[in-house]
């Protein structure tokens, strides 16, 4: 590629740099550093500060390096006397503004580094009133304010929330978080990128006020959701101080959302336990691990004797590691000999692993992020990427504001989808018959790409044939849709290539969750989508770790690589040196069944709580009461192991322990150990090794180290043959299938083929779910989260992010809430067929009437109580997205 | 020479958390909807739109509050905070309530000469209020220094409200000028 670079000369040096790169860059990467002020690799230059001002032969006035790009023959003088006098009166003219007072807000901050290289110092007054008023994790104080403008625009260019503003001009010049008084009041959504680009530390973490500049930092990934980002997690007395985003990230590309950047509280709750406890005539007791590995192990013999393997079962954890996943798997093959494993991929995504390995023949995401980009229209069903991935979000919100069409498919108006060039919002449970008229209408209006079809699919006929009952007229009666609206999204993304689809649990937590993702997978296939840059199929996925964890083989029928277990049963018994049980086991649903039963005696649950998460919780209760023993791994007393636990084993956190997380675009990134394990705290990998020591398989255990265990897999699993951990640390995340140490990974699957040839297309009969309102329960009730919380709010509800959203809330439609006389703020008790719970009642137009929306993050509200038994027929993942209900007020009765 | 009068407050930078005056009006009238959609439709850029519609905003809310901006904002599908920095960076977009007539003085160089500053003063005690300070009891009068009126050959200037400017204002022409506007002379400032 040499005869696409730009040839020039700097500082009388030549030098040479591909098109369209900036000047500042160019010389960057000849190691001439210019000084800067208001550039941001993540942001457009905008010449805002001048200071990078660099002489061009020819130029009358000096050209910003920052936003010229190279030309061929130019000849560029950086460092002119001229030029540094100019950039030091710019910086004494700045530093005027400066206090001279409190130096360590500047401290490590680049204009700290500016000022002392041109030897000038602070000289202004703080000004009290340029204090903003507090927020938990945003301290702004514009006495430090250089206007250098980056703030505003990497929260418009990058966040797209556009909260700063400035305020009038010259001298008067303030900046404002858009209309209201402080950030906490606006739309801020507290994703800090505004604090990390400050160049001055006038918008500043509160932690690092606080803590000042950490001592060290180690780069990591983040333990919340699956789209994996990249963190710089900064380390101070041993103790975790603050979390930065990594610009060189080819996930997060220097952007976090506000739980990576802040929601690492948790490692030093107060209320963690880092000591091992065993229950003894209903308390908790502080034990060794000696005792609690001891008691833990005798539990699982017991067990063993009594029911043989079916007895027993794991629950396997999605925010633990891959090495740790694949050592839990083992663990209940080897260790327990049974195939009573599962994680929590079986309450979220295992339709989208199932409907995918069915119609593409691998069950995973087909592209990549970095496709966001290259798509010519994105197609979002049943998913908030703003608020459950926010980094994904915020890239698709950016590309639908500059044009790309949109087209959401979701019952809520959510931020996307008043973004969107067509929203359609179907009753809740009506996804397919609406997808499958999409795909009727692309079929009969000849919108299909027919070469694709012809090459790599099977199975047309009696697909289209099936197809025929569903016009837009009889969908949209069903859905609750203008048929018009379905044609048109149809047709755009029919016709508006390459087109990617995403999709979130809104698809896969549903009676029929497999059809509906396979109903996506025949759009794509229809109209050519599948393998190629900017399609495919792509599923959200909600866990750090689901997709490792279900990956790894922690599943009740797959081992590791996902592969069937008749097929790899062998591979894995010759890499193990054991042999493996041969009938299937359990998902993690039938598992809490076997137990209410008496067939399952011994449960271990690795950094999981059922009794929260699993739908109509009052039942999973009196199941769990069944077990005998229940051995709970977490860095928590979650509401199982209260409720339930027997032994209490405490873990390391994500940010105390090496190994890998795979994110949901088949992305492998390395964990590393940031801390030292809190306490007495012990890693997954070293509790499962000693229950297994103790349970006489201690041999399949022994692996030196994080990288020894990944290796094994690598071993059972081909695809992923070819990533190391020294390649991670060297390279940075690698997607599979990835089969040799010198191939690159691929980030866009079935390129050219699928795994299996052709793909058969297979007709979906659509199945109402049982869950219908009828007048005793005349709502809909959807569940989801909010951007502040993750989940059981194990981790997020332990961190400052519940001073920005404490409660769980119902969102209620404005018309809805009228009627039943409830005003913003008021409790509202939510009855089901299965039981009940009281929220406070949020009006809104973005749910529409008659279908509201709880968020499911708090223990105190347990809106699992009233979820049902619902679940998808092909994975059994359950149906916590329709729920039929009635709403109460609740009277404020005087005490 | 010194300056007779306090510094015009209303253009002071934003102390953080100083929240502008807002207005009960919350919303554009349909026709003012239709005008700026139309404006919107000669522009490739909604963002250029803003001026205009800020200045229907002025025209229809009496002045430039905080749901005027909002309004704006929702209008033209647009940041708030665009549309607030932009309002705060032009100064004849009136952030506070102004009276019936704005009485606006020129206090630039060539009126300056001619005892702009003095007329200022004069302003200031017949209507009873100080620039900044809003419209006097009655709500009549609203009094703002302003830069170059484009009079500068016949100066002292005053201008009331949008369009009219008087040359070679003294005392008796100021009387003149302000029963004028009793008797209903001038335009209103807003609808
Ligand atoms: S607050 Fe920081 S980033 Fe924003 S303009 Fe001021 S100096 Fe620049
Ligand atoms: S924290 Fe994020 S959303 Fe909030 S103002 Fe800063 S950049 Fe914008
Ligand atoms: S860095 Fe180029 S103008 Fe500021
Ligand atoms: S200086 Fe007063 S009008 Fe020009």
């Amino acid at each position: 590629m040499t005869d696409s670079l730009i040839r020039l000369r700097v500082n009388g040096r030549d030098v040479a740099s591909p098109e369209g790169t900036m000047l500042l860059e160019a010389c960057r990467q000849n190691g001439i550093e210019i000084p800067t002020l208001c550039s941001d690799p993540r942001l457009k230059p905008a010449s805002n500060c001048r200071l990078c001002e660099v002489e061009v032969e020819g130029r009358e006035r000096p050209a910003c390096a920052c936003a010229t790009p190279v030309e061929e023959g130019l000849v560029v003088e950086t460092h002119t006397p001229a030029l540094e006098d100019f950039r030091r009166a710019m910086l004494e003219r700045l530093a005027g503004r400066i206090p001279a007072e409190d130096p360590a807000r500047l401290a490590g901050k680049p204009f700290r580094k500016l000022l002392d290289a041109y030897g000038v110092t602070p000289s202004g007054v703080r000004r009290p009133e340029a204090k903003h008023p507090e927020h938990p994790y945003l301290d702004v104080d514009l006495s430090w304010c250089v206007a250098c403008g980056r703030c505003v625009r990497i929260c418009d260019e990058v966040q797209g929330q556009n909260i700063w503003t400035f305020t009038g001009r010259a001298g008067d010049l303030a900046l404002a978080p858009e209309l209201s008084p402080g950030l906490r009041e606006s739309a801020c959504v507290s994703c800090g990128a505004c604090a990390d680009t400050c160049p001055t530390g006038a918008i500043e973490d509160v932690t690092r006020l606080a803590e000042g500049l950490p001592e060290r930092w180690v780069r990591t990934t983040c333990p919340y959701c699956g789209t994996g980002c990249e963190l710089d997690m900064g380390v101070k007395g041993g103790r975790l101080t603050e979390a930065r985003p990594v610009v060189a990230s080819a996930v997060s590309r220097g952007h976090l959302c506000v739980k990576g950047r802040y929601g690492w509280g948790f490692n030093d709750a107060p209320d963690r336990i880092t000591k091992p406890m065993i229950r003894r005539n209903g308390l908790w007791e502080a034990a060794s691990w000696e005792e609690a590995l001891e008691a833990a192990a005798r539990a699982f013999r017991g067990a063993l004797d009594a029911g043989g393997p079916g007895a027993v079962g794991v629950l396997a954890s999605s925010r633990s590691t891959n090495e740790e996943n694949y050592l839990t798997q083992k663990f209940a093959r080897l260790a327990l000999g049974t195939h009573n494993v599962d994680c929590c991929a079986r309450v979220c995504h295992a339709p989208s692993a199932a409907g995918l390995g069915q119609a593409f023949g691998t069950g995973a995401a087909t592209n990549s992020y970095a496709d966001i980009e290259r798509a010519g229209l994105l197609l979002v069903v049943g998913a908030n990427p703003t608020e459950n991935h926010p980094i994904v979000g915020a890239r698709i919100r950016q590309r639908a504001r500059a044009g790309v069409p949109l087209i959401v498919i979701d019952p809520r108006r959510t931020e996307l989808a008043a973004l969107a060039t067509v929203h359609l919002a179907p009753r809740p449970g009506t996804n397919l018959p609406l997808l499958q008229a999409m795909a009727n209408l692309i079929l009969g209006e000849g919108l299909a790409d027919t070469a694709f079809l012809a090459t790599r699919t099977l199975n047309l006929e009696t697909y289209a044939a099936s197809l025929r009952e569903w016009t837009p007229e009889r969908a949209g009666a069903l859905c609750g849709v203008e048929p018009e609206a379905i044609r048109r999204a149809a047709r755009l993304y029919a016709t508006t290539g390459p087109a990617m689809i995403f999709h979130g649990l809104g698809v896969t937590e549903h009676r029929q969750g497999t059809d509906g993702v396979a109903a996506l997978a025949h759009l794509a296939l229809l109209t050519g989508n599948v393998g190629l840059a900017g399609g495919g199929v792509n599923p959200l996925r909600g866990q750090n770790n689901v997709q490792g964890s279900a990956q790894m083989g922690c599943e009740p029928s797959r081992l590791t690589g996902y592969q069937k277990l008749a097929q790899s049963r062998e591979t894995h018994a010759q890499v193990w040196g054991a042999d493996l049980p041969e009938a299937p086991g359990l998902n993690a649903l039938e598992m809490i069944d076997a137990a209410g039963e008496g067939r399952l005696k011994a449960l271990l649950v690795i950094g999981y709580d059922p009794l929260l998460s699993h739908p109509g919780a009052r039942e999973t209760a009196e199941n769990l009461n069944g077990l005998d023993a229940l051995v709970v791994v977490d860095l928590f007393l979650t509401e199982t192991a209260k409720a339930f636990g027997t032994v209490f084993l405490p873990a390391a956190s994500p940010f105390e322990k090496e190994g890998t997380f795979m994110n949901g675009e088949r992305r492998v990134q390395r964990v590393r150990r940031v801390v030292a394990p809190k306490g007495g705290s012990r890693t997954d990998s070293e509790i499962l090794a000693g229950l297994a020591e103790r349970l006489g398989a201690g041999q399949h255990f022994r692996h030196r180290d994080a990288a020894a265990v990944w290796d094994e897999a690598r071993q059972v699993w081909p695809a992923i043959a070819g990533i190391s951990h020294a390649r991670l640390d060297r390279e940075g995340g690698l997607q599979w299938p990835c089969p040799a140490e010198d191939h690159p990974g691929t980030p866009v699957l079935h390129v050219g083929t699928f795994p299996g040839g052709r793909v058969a297309f297979r007709p979906l009969a659509w199945e109402p779910s049982p869950e219908a309102s009828d007048a005793e329960f005349p709502f809909l009730l959807n569940t989801g989260r909010s951007l502040f919380h993750f989940n059981a709010a194990t981790m997020t509800g332990r961190t400052r992010n519940r001073d920005l959203r404490a409660d769980d809330e119902l969102e209620i439609h404005p018309e809805d809430a009228a009627e039943l006389g409830l005003a913003a703020g008021d409790p509202v008790r939510v009855q089901s067929r299965h039981g009940s719970f009281t929220l406070r009642a949020r009006p809104t137009d973005r749910v529409r009437r008659g279908e509201p929306f709880a968020t499911f993050h708090a223990v105190a509200a347990y809106v699992n109580l009233a979820t049902g038994r619902g679940r998808d027929r092909v994975t059994g993942t359950p149906e916590y997205k329709v729920t039929a209900v009635s709403l109460h007020a609740v009277t404020k009765r005087k005490a | 020479m010194n300056h007779p009068l306090p510094p015009d407050t209303a253009n002071e930078p934003l102390a953080p958390g100083q929240r502008l005056p807002d207005s009960e009006r919350k919303e554009f009238s349909p026709e003012a909807l239709v005008e700026i959609q139309a404006i919107m439709a000669k522009f490739p850029d909604k963002l250029a739109a803003t001026l205009p519609a800020l200045h229907i905003a002025q025209r229809e809310f009496g002045f430039v509050s905080l749901a005027a901006m909002k309004a704006v904002a929702q209008a033209i599908g647009i940041p708030e905070g665009h549309v607030f920095g932009v309002a705060t960076f032009y100064t004849m977009y009136q952030k506070a309530p102004v009276g019936r007539f704005h009485l606006q003085v020129c206090t630039n160089i060539s009126c300056a000469l001619r005892g702009a500053a003095q007329l200022l003063e004069k302003v200031c005690e017949k209507t009873g209020v100080k620039p900044g300070q809003g419209p006097s009891a009655d709500g009549l009068w609203s009094v703002e220094e302003v830069e170059c009126l484009a009079g500068c050959g016949s100066g002292p200037c005053v201008q009331v409200n949008h369009d009219v400017y008087d040359e070679f204002v003294d005392e008796k022409k100021l009387l003149e000028v302000m029963e004028a506007c009793k008797r209903g002379d001038y335009r209103p400032w807003a609808k």
